[in-house]
């Protein structure tokens, strides 16, 4: 269950990159708070800076501006030996489990290197600690002397999630964990990740590009638009108090199960611009049926519509 | 009339057990058909063989593959290039990968006309303005002079099913057209996908593991498990009413917007 007790805090983080003379927008003044046992899912179409926020929040990737703290602390400029502690408050799954093993290293191994090295425990009791990692994310013990290539991606996912959570970290990101899943393999790997983050009180970061899948994982939904969040709202009302007119163009480009064959698809106009092309105003501007003069010329900030709802966009924050 | 038929075919990839199992279904004309499945159930092995590209190894072991009446097993290399591209054409995945990287649109494209007829270069260049400007590329002109790396995801995926249209095709094949998409231009090319059927009068067979997908654009649906057809029939029987287990554990597992959620 969520406690009150704020875990992460973001605050008006940025992240350009170079790109010849230009500079690339990729994350743009991005914040918000995550609580402990709280699960974010950040959805978005590729590019919009979902990724690169999320490995600046891991410390992957350098921040251009702004802060970011954990229970307090800003960790961003940590160095050395610090910084190198610290790292394990902050845990992450990626997409691809196949390419996040080293292919001739086995399981049981690529668990306790984690361990070993920031609790300097010795391989016997590693080997028990494996037992214990792999039993909690539903494998069976003897997956300790298997190579990847033996396991399944749903399995390996599981060995990657055990892996990041055999040290206790404070933050779970999980970037597409379960993108490259099929889907009712998906789902076990969600309901896995939602029990952890129950049990153990963790604060979860939950990347993903199906929006159905992230409401079920998540507590609160933030929608991002090329670097920027737009909308961040609770999940469960996600389908009927969505505001912002590209989380609902997002909501409308998906085919459900049980949809109407006769039913026009919502046009989605045109593509998302280059990031090296943002012009000043809303950057949804030009697909954006609402869209005023007001519009072209500011940014409409992310502002609070009702209590946990807030959108950036001036049809609602006027 | 059927355009294809498929009489129990099994196939194989040496000495291991066979990836697509003793299975048999039909498509009508212009009728849009949606085989879907999870990975390794044997949905791409199985169009594949329609238009004998299969992966080294692979071998149709057993049953017969009727396009128009005809067997295509049992025709010759030439014989099956005649069909490729002008009877039987197929999209995949991922356009930008079997586009060169080192040319512009322009010249592929002509030269994928060529292969099947002459044509003098001015008309080449007008018939692939005609084909994209009905996918609804805006600016054909500078499609044609891009390089496939100046393209978006999106607009490779149209160019790659604007170039399989051209020589009007009756059964068009296409290998998870949109699965490499964004949500927002998966629906556009779904969009673009579903018209081609009433401009070109073409057959679709459609290969996803997007169940909303399939569930939108198909006349009927083919679901596989481990290379076994286990339920095939028209969309609205196997959507609502389907009969095999597999099918309806494959329906639940689908997320879905107001359906349960796993976080308290």
């Amino acid at each position: 269950m969520q406690s009150n007790e704020i875990l992460l805090e973001v605050m008006d983080l940025n992240k350009t990159f170079p790109v010849k003379k230009e500079k690339l927008y990729a994350v743009n003044h991005v914040s918000f708070s995550l609580q402990k046992g709280e699960c974010l899912g950040i959805v978005g179409e590729s590019g919009c800076g979902k990724s690169t926020l999320a490995r600046m929040i891991a410390g992957i990737t350098p921040t251009s501006d702004g802060k970011v703290l954990l229970e307090g602390k800003d960790y961003i400029g940590l160095k050395g030996g610090e910084k190198r502690r610290f790292r394990r408050n902050i845990q992450m799954v990626f997409q691809d489990p196949l390419s996040s093993f080293s292919p001739r290293m086995k399981v049981g191994t690529y668990l306790m290197e984690a361990r070993r090295n920031f609790d300097g425990i010795s391989k016997a009791e590693g080997l028990k600690e494996v037992g214990r990692l792999l039993q909690e994310v539903g494998l069976p013990e003897e997956f300790v002397s298997r190579y990847p290539h033996e396991l399944s991606g749903g399995q390996l996912q599981r060995v990657a999630i055990a892996r990041a959570i055999s040290i206790q970290p404070k933050l779970l990101i999980c970037d597409e964990a379960t993108g490259a899943l099929d889907v009712s393999i998906q789902n076990q790997i969600a309901q896995l990740l939602v029990k952890l983050v129950e049990e153990k009180n963790i604060g979860c970061l939950f990347i993903g590009h199906d929006l159905a899948l992230v409401r079920s994982v998540s507590q609160r939904i933030a929608v991002m638009y090329l670097g920027r969040i737009v909308e961040l709202l609770e999940s469960e009302t996600l389908g009927e108090k969505a505001m912002h007119p590209y989380t609902k163009m997002l909501l409308g480009s998906i085919f459900d199960v049980y949809c109407d064959q006769n039913e026009e698809i919502a046009a989605p106009k045109g593509e998302p611009p280059s990031p090296l092309k943002i012009r000043k105003g809303c950057a949804f501007a030009e697909r954006c049926s609402w869209c005023s003069e007001k519009c072209k010329e500011n940014v409409p900030p992310l502002q609070e519509v009702e209590p946990g709802h807030k959108v950036a966009c001036f049809q609602f924050t006027e | 009339m059927d355009i294809l038929n498929i009489e129990n075919c099994t196939i194989s990839y040496q000495g291991q057990k066979a990836a697509v199992d003793d299975v048999s279904l039909s498509i009508g004309e212009k009728e849009i058909v949606s085989i879907v499945g999870e990975s390794g159930s044997g949905k791409t092995t199985l169009i594949r063989a329609i238009l004998g590209i299969l992966p080294p190894g692979g071998k149709v072991t057993d049953g017969k593959i009727l396009f128009q009446g005809k067997n295509i097993l049992e025709l010759d290399e030439r014989s099956l290039q005649k069909i490729r591209g002008t009877e039987i054409a197929m999209i995949f995945q991922d356009v930008g990968a079997s586009l060169d990287p080192i040319r512009i649109v322009d010249s592929q494209y002509r030269e994928s006309i060529l292969v099947h007829r002459k044509m003098p270069k001015e008309e080449c260049r007008g018939l692939e303005k005609k084909m994209l400007t009905k996918m609804h590329l805006t600016d054909p002109e500078r499609v044609l002079g891009s390089y496939p790396f100046e393209l978006s995801g999106g607009m490779k995926q149209r160019v790659g099913i604007a170039m399989s249209m051209t020589a009007r095709p009756k059964l068009l094949l296409a290998d998870e057209p949109t699965s490499a998409l964004d949500v927002t231009i998966q629906a556009e090319v779904v969009r673009e996908m579903k018209k081609l059927r009433e401009q070109y009068q073409a057959a679709i067979i459609l290969v996803t593991h997007n169940m909303g997908v399939a569930s939108y654009i198909s006349d009927k649906i083919g679901v596989m498990c481990q290379g076994k057809l286990v339920e095939f029939g028209k969309r609205d029987d196997v959507i609502f009413h389907p009969k095999h287990e597999y099918t309806r554990s494959l329906l639940a597992a689908v997320p879905r917007l107001e359906g349960k959620r796993f976080a308290k």
